[in-house]
């Protein structure tokens, strides 16, 4: 049995320890708001956070993940990303748009009351978005982080930005 | 708004047939065998119950209204765009309306602007105008129904009464259309409902919050791959890689023996592996040994692609179109060039997707389909079924652009559910999503132009290409030129003041499975048409835009969208390059333009693209300009990175290291501008597509003296 926190509830699941996290997610417990879109790590619409970064989980070994704190956009949770992206009307067919608020989420959180470039955007999300809505995910991003206070020093603590409006993740 | 709730059995609304009250006008008729409204997607819920006054609507006491739509959402926002025509004429409180996906059923279906036939069928950028009657007309019922049974119940005349936001009144007297509905429905829907004139519309033309995004960014949207069915299992598919190739042989034991209760089913065309979990069975799936027959798709690679194009285009060709007088000798220059374009997979993001169960007396299939119609069909025929005993539940779409007209994953998933035995859910990988497709036909394109008087007299089009229609009709109308035109459309005519347009059509028969790819015969014709226009100029010495300007003069409506573009462009900055194309396409005409810089090293950066669209009325501003802007950065994409090469009719990028495609960094700013028309509604998913290709390359030839006459851009500016 392979021990898993994800958005503050723990769970146990008996399954290969070489099964990528994704399919655990969705499969096994049934949270299918993450999704599979290439099963090498190079679209990023199966992002979820692990310890607070962004990870690519199609290629993630559930084993790699065991005891590590696990958001996934059903645990996102009001985030401040979420209300940007409907203000923006982001989203087209969807589809991608879990792994982009994912891979934006803390992006924004160390960007908080900044005004990012379209290349520091670009720098860090590097998702596929096959509708095209990269225009409007760059002005959703600026959007966010403008709407966050900028941290009273340089370094906020994980987690602690007020980024989200009722978090349920415990960070371990 | 509440979550979508996924309810994959029979809806409430049946409920409100054993109260009797549905009476409405084209109802499917519920319990003698048609598909009940037994939907994947339903956003909102409604309390109580629901009263249906037509097939499109039904009004619950709560007043919450829930709209079903026969059209596919994929992106393009018809889950909101079309509830709009329906909530406009019925004078709907918007707030209170919800929408769902209607099963397939004829009373669902449209007319098509492209074909003479009615159609359940989600593209050719259609819904709008195919649904655009059908819809006012019912809403338009609708409120007459709610009016009369309120005049009823008050004893006044009808034509006393008024209607807005859900709400009928008469002097001091109100109802809800919620405390309404019940007697509505009990009457005859009005033959000709009374529309109001488009300066009394209040919603149509505003840009609501769209009513699918809710579920899109808290990741409860049900797409085909997350369907849950009691008892499903997981598969995973192997096709046939080549076009023209077969099944051979299979060793299946090793995968037999791996966890997870492997099964292993084998079709001419594909093995599928089945488990009890998707992972289980890609492993299983990687232990299969698998010998295929190239077939026909022996020896078929790029070079032999190019050789049976080009050999077609200095062959035989159709004369598809010869209008005016050419000038031969007396012409005072010849312009000449051959184009060309790849192979295109769609790239949806989610990849090919179906859940299916049969059993002795129904067949349910859960689906992103643009076509139910033809996923009826398919699973009729493989399960011996009446097509009244099939049930689609059409999921979201993760992308459609035309690939998910296709019906061949549905194929796939029913024939599984069916020898299986159980209900079965097939996720293909992305590399057996891209191996086996329906792409964009690769196309060979020679173009040639008679100058005179300073200016472009004269434009001729040689076009070899395979057909997409071959693979649906019977040869007589494969070789018809209904079925030349998703190949040569946009090239038989053009925008332009010329003395003389022809266009010659050879059809090339290769086994590559090709389909419809977003703006179909726009993705390269655009591109020909308006790069070659570009290489007159510089023969002419003239400035393209100046040159489009004049040869637009005499076509007001054109010119305007492409001044549109140009001044809402504004001044180029120092250091970038600015190309221009038009192109019309289903029923828009939408201008380009594309700013551009290009490094000493051969980088090129697309700063900027500016669009403007004249669609007619517009319904949703918004999700036009979301559908331009996704068109156009889609069509960028193909421009600088895609395109598919072969090897015994095998397509050889399979995933996206090999297939790059645009990601954000590479994305520009689009500003897209909404040209006001009072024309009849023009279609928007596509048209926004076609101008970029040609507008950045004709920047790319402003910026460094090269002109890219084969796509994708690709490597050639390091060159």
């Amino acid at each position: 049995m392979i021990k898993l926190s994800i958005n503050g509830q723990d769970h146990e699941v008996d399954v290969a320890p070489d099964t990528p996290l994704l399919w655990v997610i969705r499969d096994t417990l049934g949270m299918t708001g993450t999704r599979f879109g290439c099963g090498m790590g190079l679209c990023g619409a199966c992002t979820m956070h692990m310890g607070g970064n962004a990870v690519r989980t199609c290629i993630l070994p559930v084993s790699a993940a065991a005891g590590m704190p696990l958001t996934t956009i059903e645990g996102l949770d009001n985030h401040v990303v979420q209300d940007a992206w409907l203000k923006e009307q982001v989203p087209q067919c969807g589809y991608c748009q879990s792994g982009q608020l994912m891979a934006a989420a803390p992006f924004v959180e160390a960007h908080a009351g900044q005004e990012p470039t379209d290349a520091q955007i670009g720098a860090a999300i590097t998702n596929i978005c096959r509708c095209g809505t990269y225009d409007r995910i760059r002005k959703a991003v600026r959007r966010a982080c403008k709407a966050l206070p900028a941290p009273p020093s340089a370094a906020p603590p994980i987690g602690g930005t007020g980024a989200r409006r009722r978090r349920t993740t415990q960070w371990h | 708004m509440s979550a979508p709730t996924h309810n994959l059995s029979r809806r409430g609304l049946l409920q409100g047939i054993g109260s009797g009250l549905v009476l409405g006008f084209s109802l499917p008729a519920l319990g003698n065998g048609i598909p009940a409204p037994d939907t994947t997607i339903v956003l909102g819920g409604e309390s109580g119950e629901a009263v249906h006054l037509n097939a499109w609507i039904r009004v619950a006491p709560d007043n919450r209204i829930t709209l079903r739509m026969g059209a596919a959402e994929m992106g393009q926002g018809v889950f909101t765009s079309l509830p709009m025509l329906l909530a406009e004429e019925m004078d709907a409180d918007w707030g209170s309306v919800t929408a769902e996906s209607a099963p397939a059923h004829k009373d669902y279906r449209r007319g098509s602007v492209a074909f003479p036939v009615k159609v359940q069928l989600t593209g050719g950028s259609e819904s709008i105008r195919g649904y655009w009657d059908v819809l006012l007309n019912a809403g338009a019922a609708c409120r007459e129904m709610l009016v009369v049974a309120a005049a009823r119940q008050w004893k006044v005349n009808p034509k006393d009464c008024q209607t807005a936001s859900g709400v009928v009144r008469c002097g001091d007297k109100s109802a809800t259309y919620g405390e309404l509905a019940a007697a509505a429905s009990k009457l005859n829907p009005p033959r000709k409902p009374t529309r109001k004139s488009p300066d009394q519309w209040t919603l149509l033309g505003t840009s609501p919050p769209r009513l699918d995004l809710p579920s899109k960014v808290d990741g409860s949207a049900v797409f085909a791959t997350d369907v849950k069915i009691d008892g499903m299992r997981h598969g995973v598919v192997l096709p046939c890689p080549h076009y023209g190739g077969t099944l051979q042989s299979h060793d299946a034991a090793a995968a037999l023996a791996m966890p997870g209760g492997v099964q292993v089913f084998h079709y001419p065309d594909e093995i599928v592996v089945v488990a009890d979990s998707w992972w289980q069975a890609k492993k299983a799936s990687e232990a299969v040994v698998v010998v295929w027959d190239p077939g026909e798709g022996a020896g078929l690679d790029d070079a032999r692609i190019d050789a049976l194009l080009m050999t077609a285009l200095d062959g035989k060709t159709h004369t598809i179109s010869n209008h005016g007088r050419f000038l031969g000798e007396v012409a005072q220059g010849i312009v000449e060039s051959t184009y060309g374009v790849p192979y295109l997979d769609h790239c949806t993001m989610e990849p090919m997707s179906c859940a299916a169960r049969v059993t002795a007396d129904r067949c349910d299939v859960w689906v992103g389909t643009q076509n139910q119609q033809g996923s009826v069909k398919t699973a009729a025929k493989l399960t011996q079924l009446n097509a009244d005993d099939i049930y689609i539940h059409t999921a979201f779409l993760g992308g459609g652009f035309g690939r998910r007209s296709e019906v061949e994953f549905v194929r796939v998933a029913v024939q599984t559910a069916r020898d299986s035995g159980t209900p079965v859910k097939l996720i293909w990988t992305r590399e057996a999503s891209m191996a086996r497709g329906a792409y964009r036909p690769a196309v060979r394109c020679r173009m040639k132009a008679e100058l005179g008087g300073g200016t472009v007299q004269t434009l001729q089009s040689w076009l070899a290409a395979p057909n997409i229609i071959a693979r649906f009709a019977p040869d007589v109308l494969a070789n018809s030129k209904l079925a030349a035109e998703p190949a040569i459309g946009g090239l038989e005519h053009t925008p332009y003041a010329l003395a003389a347009v022809r266009s010659e059509y050879a059809r090339v028969n290769m086994p590559i499975t090709v389909g419809w790819w977003r703006s179909v015969q726009g993705s390269h014709n655009a591109y020909f048409r308006e790069c070659f226009l570009d290489e007159c100029a510089e023969v002419l010495k003239r400035d393209p835009i100046a040159l489009r300007r004049e040869l637009l003069a005499n076509n007001p409506r054109f010119l305007h969208v492409f001044n549109t573009a140009v001044d809402a462009a504004g001044t180029l900055p120092e250091g970038q390059s600015r190309g221009t194309a038009i192109y019309a396409s289903f029923g828009s005409i939408v201008a380009e333009v594309a700013d551009v810089s290009v490094s000493s090293d051969g980088e090129l950066t697309v700063h900027r693209v500016t669009a403007a669209i004249d669609c007619g009325q517009v319904v949703h501003p918004d999700t036009v300009k979301a559908q331009v802007m996704g068109a156009l950065t889609m069509g960028l994409s193909m421009t600088l990175y895609e395109g598919l090469s072969f090897k015994d009719g095998a397509a050889q990028q399979l995933n996206f290291h090999t297939h790059p495609l645009l990601r954000m960094a590479q994305a520009p700013q689009v500003n897209v501008v909404i040209v006001p028309s009072t024309e009849p509604p023009g279609g928007v998913g596509e048209p926004g597509l076609p101008p970029v290709p040609a507008a950045v390359c004709n920047a790319i030839f402003l910026a460094t003296g090269k002109r890219i006459r084969q796509l994708p851009v690709g490597d050639q500016l390091k060159a």
